[in-house]
């Protein structure tokens, strides 16, 4: 009878948690994320900062994978705090757990998930994530140096989170400490966040250039994550692009070792300009590469856009052979006309004219548009003789 | 040293807690007030991480607040603790954890507890408690009498549910005329989760139980619901004498509930009526129509609730129209003409629609009347024909 009880009562909950995955209900088909592969490489979305019961979130490991499978993800790591646990009077377990109770239900979605833990310290040197990690436990340490070269140990990437967090770099201003110079000199820190949560830090992007650290973007969620982003709404979470050799986590954590990476943030991409001329390049394309223009007469030129990521294009330095508009905004997965129109009645002949744009949505450095150039063939029409 | 570090520390935990916050706004749900009593809003049946959940208890009250409730109970099962190897705690943590934080968002957090069985009893919530962990190991005949004993109101939880019904039909069992012979049973989930259980409706009304719809909701509520698109869960409105928690209960107590499940209203006849009548307004009560020609009537919906209007028995020398929805916070045209042998005159005209969606009992809705002030006029003027 008791058992037959339990067999019941485990029935009843093994349905009730199923609920998270069914078709019903608002949300149970994943949006899918269009940024093209490039290079070679399988692009892939990655969010490497969240949070659960099991240090100061406020949801059960498994929500995290439903999230980013439904979000579009590929990959992400849960990097609960090894010091600050503030449930932990009802919540008791070791550094491991968020991650194998999140494994089970990342296998059944085949979503990547990656073990990680965030080393929670005042700046400097601030809060440091390890991700690729094989053991959580050995980094409850003392002195916040054994925790990051025991990571190191193991194997893991550590990088440095949110360097512009208000609480800890007064003014929102992120400041580099000898700390960091230290860490980075040792071979011990590979990248940091340019984008955490709601905010970015312009000098944390610049640092990254300079010092050739590798970029992310990460939501650093601590709730469920359709409180704090509606992706229904175009509200995205931060997350981080790797350009990727495959899709396994082998491949994501050689692919970070490389630098290759991007930091998608409220529509924008930070990072290297190879990867987002690619990018850009694999997204867009002219409906139609030759055009005749009589004289100083127009043409309308259609620009697809197969990418989820806007474009906004404002001229740079063109040809001055065709005039072109200003300002364009290539919107996602649509296509746009640009309007150009001959600047001479007597020009004739084909040629291959480059039209120039920076592209204010892919950013290659702190306010910097990547320099991209739409090429297209041109008959010019000399006007008749009157 | 150290001290200060975990000071620190603690700051920081509930600055990242307190960052979130995008859906950081309450959209108040438009159900009028009716017969001198205040509509709540109210959910009595959810749980959290501390039973078979997956969200912090905290999370239940800010998602009640977002989507504009009043009231809510967590009620955690007291028996299927599936997370328990690390969610080390007593049957009260739940409550107490999230009553501080409803404390500071004034939602009414009520103490619950759902007493977890096979069929019969099936499950049942004990809610207005003040020790959940009494109820803990004991015959559930026992666990109900030391709920009665506290003061507990009692509900049956999903009698249709096809985990203990395959067939999906509730059944009434000796044991629950055992139970409320005793004075241990009453109320009764009329709508689960979205789930509307029509014999549970019968049983109510024939019982005199008090109805209920909760959400049952076990992961974070936006992964069943759009609540951002505005879609609701599973409400039970409560007519109580002001918004408190006493009220509330004087209100249970007293039958004074009915249900929200999607557009659907569930309820006696007169608090059915009554949200119906508050909520439509007759913007220009007096019309006029020319023999052979119609005139439009604006009824003005002031409630979220869309109304279902199916034609009843009408007037003989007045066609109006079959059917007519007039949606939540809408002004609908009510089209009206005359026949050949609509007679001259001013006078008042009533309308009788029911309201598809508005169920007094299985499968019967609510029967209205509008009435109109027409004043048909015999003028024979091809001119003003519209």
């Amino acid at each position: 009878m008791k058992k037959i009880y339990f067999i019941s009562t485990l029935f009843v909950a093994m349905i009730l948690i199923g609920a998270v995955g069914s078709t019903e209900g608002a949300a149970s088909e994943r949006i899918e994320i269009n940024i093209p592969d490039i290079l070679g490489y399988k692009t892939l979305k990655c969010d490497f900062h969240l949070h659960t019961v099991f240090s100061d979130g406020n949801v059960w490991p498994g929500v995290r994978v439903d999230e980013a499978w439904l979000q579009g993800l590929d990959a992400i790591s849960i990097t609960d705090h090894i010091e600050y646990r503030p449930h932990k009077d009802d919540i008791v377990s070791d550094h491991n757990r968020s991650y194998e109770i999140a494994r089970a239900r990342a296998e059944q979605l085949s979503l990547i998930l990656i073990k990680g833990s965030e080393i929670t310290r005042d700046m400097p040197p601030g809060h440091l994530n390890a991700i690729f990690l094989k053991d959580s436990n050995p980094l409850d340490v003392e002195d916040w140096r054994d925790a990051i070269r025991i990571a190191h140990e193991q194997g893991a990437l550590v990088f440095w989170n949110h360097p512009g967090w208000d609480r800890q770099a007064p003014g929102g201003i992120a400041v580099w400490y000898d700390e960091h110079t230290h860490l980075l000199e040792q071979g011990l820190m590979m990248g940091l966040e340019v984008a955490n949560h709601v905010s970015y830090y312009p000098e944390a992007y610049q640092w990254a250039i300079d010092k050739n650290l590798a970029v992310l973007a990460n939501s650093d969620s601590h709730q469920p994550m359709a409180h704090d982003f509606q992706p229904d709404k175009g509200e995205f979470r931060p997350y981080t692009l790797v350009f990727a050799e495959e899709r396994s986590a082998e491949a994501i954590r050689k692919a970070m070792l490389d630098r290759r990476t991007a930091a998608v943030f409220q529509g924008k991409i930070m990072g290297d300009s190879r990867f987002l001329e690619a990018i850009f390049k694999e997204s867009v394309t002219l409906e139609v590469s030759s055009v005749s223009i009589k004289g100083q007469g127009g043409t309308a030129v259609q620009v697809h856009n197969a990418s989820d990521i806007d474009f906004r294009l404002v001229a740079g330095k063109s040809d001055c052979s065709l005039q072109v508009p200003g300002e364009i905004t290539l919107s996602d997965g649509k296509t746009a006309v640009m309007g150009v129109r001959g600047t001479s009645d007597t020009m004739s002949g084909r040629k291959t004219v480059p039209i120039s744009y920076g592209v204010e949505t892919l950013l290659v450095g702190p306010g910097e548009s990547l320099p991209v150039t739409l090429e297209l063939e041109v008959e010019f029409i000399p006007l008749e003789q009157q | 040293m150290k001290r200060k570090m975990i000071a620190a520390l603690l700051f920081i935990g509930l600055m990242l807690s307190g960052a979130s916050g995008f859906a950081a706004e309450r959209t108040p749900i438009k159900v009028p007030d009716i017969l001198g009593y205040q509509t709540l809003k109210c959910d009595f049946h959810m749980h959290s991480v501390f039973s078979d959940g997956n969200v912090w208890p905290t999370v239940r009250v800010d998602e009640a607040w977002v989507e504009g409730l009043d009231a809510i109970s967590l009620t955690d099962h007291i028996e299927y603790l599936p997370h328990k190897d690390y969610v080390i705690s007593n049957h009260d943590s739940s409550y107490e954890i999230a009553k501080r934080a409803g404390d500071q968002n004034n939602i009414l957090v009520i103490k619950g507890s759902e007493v977890t069985r096979s069929m019969p009893p099936g499950h049942l919530n004990a809610i207005f408690i003040t020790n959940s962990s009494r109820l803990d190991g004991k015959d559930w005949r026992e666990a109900l009498e030391i709920a009665h004993e506290q003061g507990g109101f009692i509900f049956w939880n999903h009698p249709c549910w096809t985990g203990q019904q395959p067939d999906g039909i509730g059944r009434w069992y000796e044991e629950h005329s055992e139970i409320l012979d005793k004075g241990l049973l009453q109320g009764i989930e009329v709508v689960n989760s979205g789930s509307y259980c029509p014999q549970a409706h019968q049983w109510a009304i024939e019982k005199n139980l008090t109805m209920l719809a909760n959400s049952d909701i076990h992961p974070p509520i936006h992964s069943r619901y759009d609540i951002a698109g505005g879609e609701h869960r599973p409400i039970t409105l409560v007519f109580s004498r002001d918004r408190s928690i006493e009220g509330i209960e004087e209100a249970l107590r007293a039958r004074r509930t009915a249900l929200l499940n999607g557009d659907v209203v569930i309820g006696r006849e007169d608090f059915l009526k009554a949200i119906f009548e508050e909520s439509i307004e007759i913007v220009f009560p007096s019309v006029t129509v020319v023999v052979d020609g119609s005139a439009y009537v604006q009824i003005r919906n002031k409630s979220d609730i869309d109304f279902h209007l199916v034609s009843g028995n009408g007037e003989t020398d007045l066609r109006v129209a079959e059917t007519l929805t007039i949606s939540g916070g809408k002004t609908a045209l009510l089209r009206i003409s005359g026949n050949e042998g609509t007679k001259a005159g001013r006078r008042s005209v009533p309308v009788s629609y029911n309201v598809e969606n508005m169920w007094t009992a299985p499968e019967q809705s609510l029967s209205v009347t509008l009435n109109i002030d027409v004043n048909f006029e015999n003028r024979a003027d091809p001119g003003t024909e519209r």
